[in-house]
């Protein structure tokens, strides 16, 4: 039976599900266009302000384990935090997404209400305890997506959906038999059920026992169909192509919210579902995913002249770094001697979040004036642009991982884990491919501040007013939480407990 | 002096700096900006000079800590907020005043974006202080790799030449060595639980040294990852060669900085870190590799002469010339088993005293060259010549410098590199042999040092083709700043070297306290 409490647990969702429809029909009536995006972001700021209430209760009545709904829904600390994450970050992009989507986009309606539509799935995924609420949840997060790239207009927006298409088809259906082998063992899909079974085999005898494998398997296939949603090995060779041709406004949502929403569920698999004596199995695999991916990324991210381009490798780089934390979350760890990955990875993605919606909504509002995404097209865009360009230099100082930023508080943990792991190969190869990143983020606070304008016009530049103060506040949180990172870590540690 | 004055010297010139930066468009900034930061790192010297001098040599140990604990406050992760300065440290402090000052008189005469530049400068001497001053690793390392912006923008931006391949470089070579010292500091921390490097019993802190050392990665490692890190910073061969092209390409003020105080970030964590933490947790590495120490800083300082000989560019002489001085600081870091085997720290002492003292006579140099360049526009030694007759001043003082540089008797130079010659020759066998062959580099410097004197400032004069004869006529010498800052640094030099004490009674408070914690 669904309660009122119930009810009240799911508000947010229920408040994006009205909000889509409500643009939607805004749209059929009014004729001004920004209207729709002013709705959109209405109801995101209503879900997102019920989020972080519920969050807030939740914290202060001490109920970490939180309620849940139907079996197949656990709103606690844990869900409620990144899904307050995901829904800021969507304000974020609706609010600036007001003024700046009108070049890039004919129609806008359709595109607002896909896009609540998309969040409303990722916030589900935040919450789910259950293998097929799960699938239906990220089905329900990527074929919005379909639509918003596809609506564009433009001669390539049609390839880079079907692009999209494709490989998020695959991803499902790998997904879906890594669901059918663990399914086939356990006799469950609700993750409670998947973890009791007896898997005492551990250590030399584990592949001894064909149900261990099977299970370990299926994990496997679960977290590579996943690794679509977060951008990384092996799933990322869609990021390139979709990253340059999408809408830019998607390009941010894909690179930001839509990562949150991938970590969460892998978390939520990894450690509900999948019995804790598997750990050290998986954890070699994550630990080359999350090679693979920094390098690739990072080397690829070398020789881009398009800055979207350029981004797309370095987030698939970034989706490494995150993995290193996880990989590095042995059950012994997570006493209080040793530092915990898991920890340092859900740090990591919140600074991540925060450096690169700061980033990427910069970048839009320089880009639109400067009528091109052509890296070389930025020289004296600090000075042109420069509140602008201040802030997007800051937040590439981040995304490197130089001290005083959160980027360096996040690298700091996640390096720190591996390394209390045993895992110093990685965070070896981790710490080397950030010096590699030095090239090609300097590269472009070079062309910003050093090099002189080609053109000498005196054409007066403009950036957004909603871009600006929505960067500087998350600029002001890169600087704090980089200098006294000690809040945000309270706050990650109590709701990453809960899952142990 | 008041607690908090260490503090004082991290962050005010960097909110200095930032408050210049924002407040750029305001009217008494765009015209006073020079006045104002000269004032500012003018109290930064006066103030360096006051700690330096009131640092109790009775009481020796860690003074003027400030403390705050809550900066990363968890359990499984500790780092504190904690400065304080022994007789290691509180040169090196001093250093950094002095030369601050002297960079910001080097820069009276930058035009391009005047602001920027300041605000840069001024952020990069606090960050600077701020390592030398740190007493938690990881806050070392906050200090470590910020100083890389402003280094960044100041070579890139107001350098000549390749300027942005070489602040590339530089950059590319100081993250490298960041990403270990990253990876050295971490591995420190779970092997002993704190990230805090000392004792401090007023405030009943337990640091890395007497702690438990637990850890699965073996300390030979860990002591390696920290001495690649501190070797690229220093540089010592094979990894020197951002070094050459960073100063030649840099503003002068900056080529103070970068030889003068950021060469000694790399000599500071080798005495702090390499010797002193190490020291604690395993002596044998140091003692079972010293020999191939000694070889190394014996082959980087011959190297490094041998290179500098064939310098035809002022500045580029100067900066190979630090590669070979950099040198005698390893091989004067590998002597390190004296105290062990004949009960002497002459070694480690020279060390640290060869830290401060190259840090002014090449600033002096450095700054000289660049007064030269400013007037005649040119570094290249064959356009060059006779200077002396317009420039008196300017000939004197670099006279001088290059004694000190050669090590002459009752300059500066000449304490720090005998203390290191005795210090590793007492060790016998293969220091005395690296002993040997490093004092060789000596007679390479006086020859290398001598010539470009020869040829640059004195000789027959300008040839008639070169672009300085045109305005030969015109070449005037040092004005009233410029020699302020000229007589700040030589002053520095000759009190040193007639009565060291002043310094190495400090010093070898701190040195002498390595082998008793």
């Amino acid at each position: 039976m669904i309660t009122l409490n119930d009810i009240l647990l799911l508000s947010p969702e229920i408040a994006l599900v009205i909000g889509a429809f409500v643009v939607i029909i805004v749209d059929l009536f009014s004729s001004k266009k920004s209207f729709s995006a002013i709705f959109a972001s209405v109801f995101l700021a209503i879900s997102a302000i019920l989020s972080i209430v519920l969050t807030t209760n939740l914290i202060s009545y001490n109920d970490p384990s939180g309620s849940s709904i139907i079996n197949v829904l656990s709103i606690d600390k844990y869900s409620l935090f990144l899904k307050s994450l995901i829904l800021v970050s969507g304000l974020s992009i609706s609010v600036c997404g007001i003024n700046l989507l009108s070049k890039e986009l004919k129609s806008k309606g359709e595109f607002w209400a896909l896009f609540l539509i998309s969040i409303t799935g990722m916030t589900l995924l935040t919450s789910t305890t259950e293998m097929i609420t799960a699938w239906v949840a990220l089905e329900l997060t990527s074929l919005p997506v379909i639509g918003m790239l596809a609506l564009n207009q433009k001669k390539y927006s049609l390839e880079v959906a079907l692009k999209y298409l494709i490989l998020s088809a695959t991803s499902s259906a790998i997904i879906l038999m890594g669901i059918a082998y663990i399914y086939g063992v356990s006799g469950s899909t609700f993750f409670s059920e998947i973890s009791t079974i007896d898997t005492a085999l551990s250590g030399k005898f584990f592949f001894k026992d064909p149900s261990n494998i099977l299970i370990l398997f299926g994990a496997l296939l679960l977290i590579s169909g996943a690794s679509f949603k977060i951008a990384s090995f092996p799933f990322f060779s869609w990021v390139p192509d979709v990253y340059q041709g999408a809408p830019t406004i998607v390009t941010i949502y894909l690179s930001v919210v839509s990562k949150i929403a991938g970590l969460s569920i892998i978390i939520r698999i990894l450690f509900d579902a999948i019995n804790n004596s598997m750990i050290s199995e998986w954890a070699v695999y994550l630990s080359i995913m999350a090679a693979v991916s920094m390098t690739f990324g990072n080397i690829m991210a070398l020789r881009q002249s398009n800055i979207k381009r350029l981004f797309a490798y370095s987030t698939i780089a970034h989706a490494g770094y995150i993995l290193i934390g996880l990989a590095s979350s042995e059950p012994d760890s997570l006493n209080s001697s040793n530092f915990a990955g898991i920890q340092s990875s859900v740090f990591y993605i919140v600074a991540y979040a925060i450096t690169n919606l700061t980033a990427f909504l910069s970048i839009l509002s320089i880009s639109r004036e400067i009528n091109s995404f052509n890296i070389e097209k930025y020289k004296g865009a600090g000075i042109k642009l420069r509140f602008q360009s201040i802030i997007l230099s800051i937040s590439l100082i981040s995304l490197l991982g130089i001290p005083a930023t959160i980027g360096f508080m996040g690298k700091a943990f996640i390096f720190s884990s591996a390394i209390s792991n045993n895992l110093m190969w990685l965070a070896l190869i981790g710490i080397l491919n950030s010096v590699i990143s030095a090239y090609y983020y300097i590269r472009i606070i070079k062309f910003m501040f050093i090099d002189a304008p080609e053109d000498q016009e005196s054409k007066s530049y403009s950036s957004d007013l909603n871009t600006k103060i929505i960067t500087s506040f998350g600029t002001i949180l890169i600087l704090m939480l980089g200098l006294a990172p000690a809040m945000l870590l309270g706050i990650v540690e109590g709701v990453v407990n809960i899952l142990q | 002096m008041p607690s908090g004055i260490l503090s004082f010297l991290i962050f005010f010139p960097i909110i200095s700096g930032i408050l210049i930066g924002i407040f750029s468009e305001n009217k008494f900034l765009k015209i006073n900006v020079k006045k104002v930061s000269l004032l500012i790192t003018g109290i930064q010297m006066i103030l360096s000079i006051l700690v330096y001098f009131s640092y109790d040599k009775a009481l020796g140990g860690f003074q003027f800590i400030d403390y705050f604990d809550s900066w990363i406050p968890f359990e499984a992760f500790t780092a504190r907020y904690i400065v304080g300065i022994d007789g290691l440290s509180a040169p090196l402090i001093l250093l950094t005043g002095i030369l601050g000052f002297c960079s910001v008189i080097a820069s009276m005469n930058i035009q391009l974006r005047q602001k920027e530049y300041f605000m840069w400068l001024l952020a990069l001497q606090g960050v600077v202080t701020g390592v030398f001053a740190s007493l938690d690793l990881l806050l070392l390392f906050v200090f470590w790799e910020a100083e890389l912006i402003p280094m960044y923008f100041l070579i890139s931006i107001w350098g000549s030449g390749r300027a942005h391949y070489s602040a590339m470089k530089f950059l590319i070579f100081t993250l490298t060595s960041g990403a270990l010292l990253l990876i050295g500091i971490v591995s420190l921390y779970f092997a002993t639980g704190t990230f805090t490097m000392f004792d401090i019993a007023e405030l009943g802190l337990y640091g890395i040294v007497n702690s438990n050392f637990s850890i699965a990665i073996p300390a030979v490692f860990i002591f390696f990852i920290f001495f690649i890190g501190f070797a690229i910073k220093l540089p010592l061969f094979p990894v020197h060669s951002w070094l050459p092209d960073a100063h030649t390409d840099a503003p002068t003020a900056v080529s103070i900085m970068l030889a003068g105080v950021l060469l000694k970030m790399g000599g500071y964590g080798l005495l702090r870190i390499n010797v002193d933490i190490f020291n604690y947790i395993d002596p044998s590495i140091l003692t079972d590799l010293a020999p191939y120490f000694a070889i190394i800083g014996a082959f980087s300082v011959i190297y490094g002469a041998l290179l500098t000989i064939q310098q035809t560019d002022l500045k580029r002489l100067i900066a190979f010339s630090s590669v070979s001085h950099m040198g005698y600081v390893v091989l004067g870091f590998s002597s390190y088993g004296a105290f062990a085997s004949v009960g002497s720290t002459e070694g480690l002492g020279g060390t640290a005293l060869q830290l401060f003292t190259h840090g002014t006579i090449t600033g002096l140099a450095f700054l000289l060259v660049g007064l030269t360049y400013e007037r005649t526009h040119t570094r290249y030694i064959p356009h060059l010549g006779g200077l002396v007759n317009k420039m008196p001043l300017i000939t004197t003082f670099f006279v001088i410098a290059g004694f000190a540089s050669l090590g002459l008797p009752g300059l500066s130079g000449f304490v720090a590199e005998l203390m290191i010659f005795i210090g590793t020759f007492k060790m016998g066998s293969l220091w005395a042999i690296s002993t040997v062959v490093a004092v060789f580099g000596v007679v390479l410097a006086a020859a290398y040092t001598l010539w470009m004197i020869q040829r640059a400032y004195f000789g027959e004069g300008v040839k008639q083709d070169s672009p300085v004869a045109k305005i030969f006529d015109q070449l005037d010498d040092l004005n009233k700043l410029e020699l302020l800052s000229v007589l700040i640094l030589t002053a520095t030099i000759v009190v040193v070297g007639i009565y060291p004490a002043i310094i190495t009674d400090v010093l070898n408070i701190g040195v002498g306290e390595i082998f008793t914690r």
